[in-house]
């Protein structure tokens, strides 16, 4: 047991295994680090769904179900819909294809709109409002309900963007800079949409903890009347149906 | 020393290489991982002891290690793999903490 190192056969032979698992601590040791760095990776999507377990797969099927079905049902409306487009007549086809055209221009944009809806008015005197608030305001009056929206004489669209500008406190939208106070001027319903902004934590609290103030008006007749010009498309064409017989 | 060396390489080689897991394997990794952790936790307690033994850290951690894995593949098996897998995260956990613990008053004298 007390023998000096290098004394006798048995000593070397503790010594080789000594060093033996030395090494082998180490190995395990480098086997820990690249499986912790293996496992802190993120998995590709498709590993996920491959080693998810039973609960989580039975989850995300009822998840595609309710969502197959809604779509179904969304499907079965437009098919009604084609049905009352092609079985009525000239007049009526064209009345339906113009309210359709009417929706489809306030919401891209390229109409006016008028009606019941807010007037929100969004001072910014310390110059530290942010475009994600603005951004974060769009989206939720649009949960609210908001059909038509425009800021400053910016109208708001679906693919309308918002930029921290080069001065403090000021915006670019959709690459025009706008200055505060930054006035909404949104077509909707003003009950829901005003409720929607005073909501704790929410659009107004952020505001004010920003040092902004915020005025909302309900208005029963409002107009938002900037315009966005209507683009052609540049890759794709709508697919124009054949004349029926 | 060796061990820590160990370590660093392969974590080194880990970035480097930017290994994939693969898919039998993805379910035991973490759960081997923390198994590991707590027997190199372990270790490193034993080493400031002044009782550390390479003989000893390689076994459990081997040992940790399969037995981890192990319970996990048979709780996957039974059908209460989730619960197996938070029940040994929980155990390796404390121990871990209880290392800690110990590495914490034996440096710190607190």
């Amino acid at each position: 047991m007390n023998e000096p190192a290098g004394a006798g056969p048995g000593a070397s032979r503790r010594e080789g295994r000594r060093r033996w698992t030395q090494l082998l601590a180490g190995l395990l040791a480098a086997l820990l680090g690249f499986g912790i760095v293996a496992a802190t990776r993120p998995a590709p999507d498709d590993a996920v769904l491959a080693t998810a377990r039973e609960s989580d797969l039975v989850w995300l099927l009822d998840d595609l179900d309710q969502r197959q079905q809604r779509l179904e049902a969304q499907r079965q409306e437009l098919l009604s819909a084609e049905a009352r487009l092609t079985s009525t007549d000239e007049q009526e086809r064209i009345a339906e294809a113009r309210r359709r055209a009417d929706a489809l221009a306030v919401l891209a944009g390229t109409a006016p709109a008028t009606g019941a809806g807010i007037l929100m008015t969004i001072g910014d005197p310390e110059r530290r409002v942010l475009a994600a608030t603005l951004l974060n305001a769009v989206q939720e009056l649009r949960d609210a309900g908001a059909v038509a929206m425009s800021i400053g004489d910016q109208r708001v669209v679906v693919d309308t963007w918002f930029v921290d500008g080069q001065a403090p406190g000021t915006v670019e939208v959709s690459g025009v800079v706008v200055r505060p106070p930054y006035v909404f001027r949104v077509v909707g319903d003003p009950k829901t949409m005003e409720t929607a902004m005073l909501i704790p934590g929410g659009v107004a609290d952020t505001v004010r903890t920003d040092g902004g103030t915020m005025t909302i008006t309900a208005r029963d007749e409002l107009t938002v009347s900037a315009l966005r010009p209507l683009r052609t498309p540049q890759y794709a064409a709508p697919v124009r149906p054949a004349p029926s017989p | 020393m060796i061990a820590a060396i160990g370590l660093l390489v392969g974590i080194v080689l880990g970035v480097v290489l930017g290994p994939t897991v693969p898919l039998w394997l993805q379910p035991y990794l973490p759960i081997a991982v923390v198994a590991a952790l707590d027997a190199v936790f372990g270790a490193a307690r034993a080493f400031l002891d002044g009782v550390f033994d390479d003989r000893v850290f390689v076994v459990s951690f081997l040992s940790n290690v399969v037995v981890a894995a192990l319970l996990v593949f048979l709780g996957d098996k039974l059908g209460v793999g989730g619960q197996i897998s938070t029940g040994v995260v929980v155990v390796l956990a404390m121990r871990i903490f209880a290392n800690v613990a110990a590495i914490r008053r034996r440096v710190f004298r607190a």
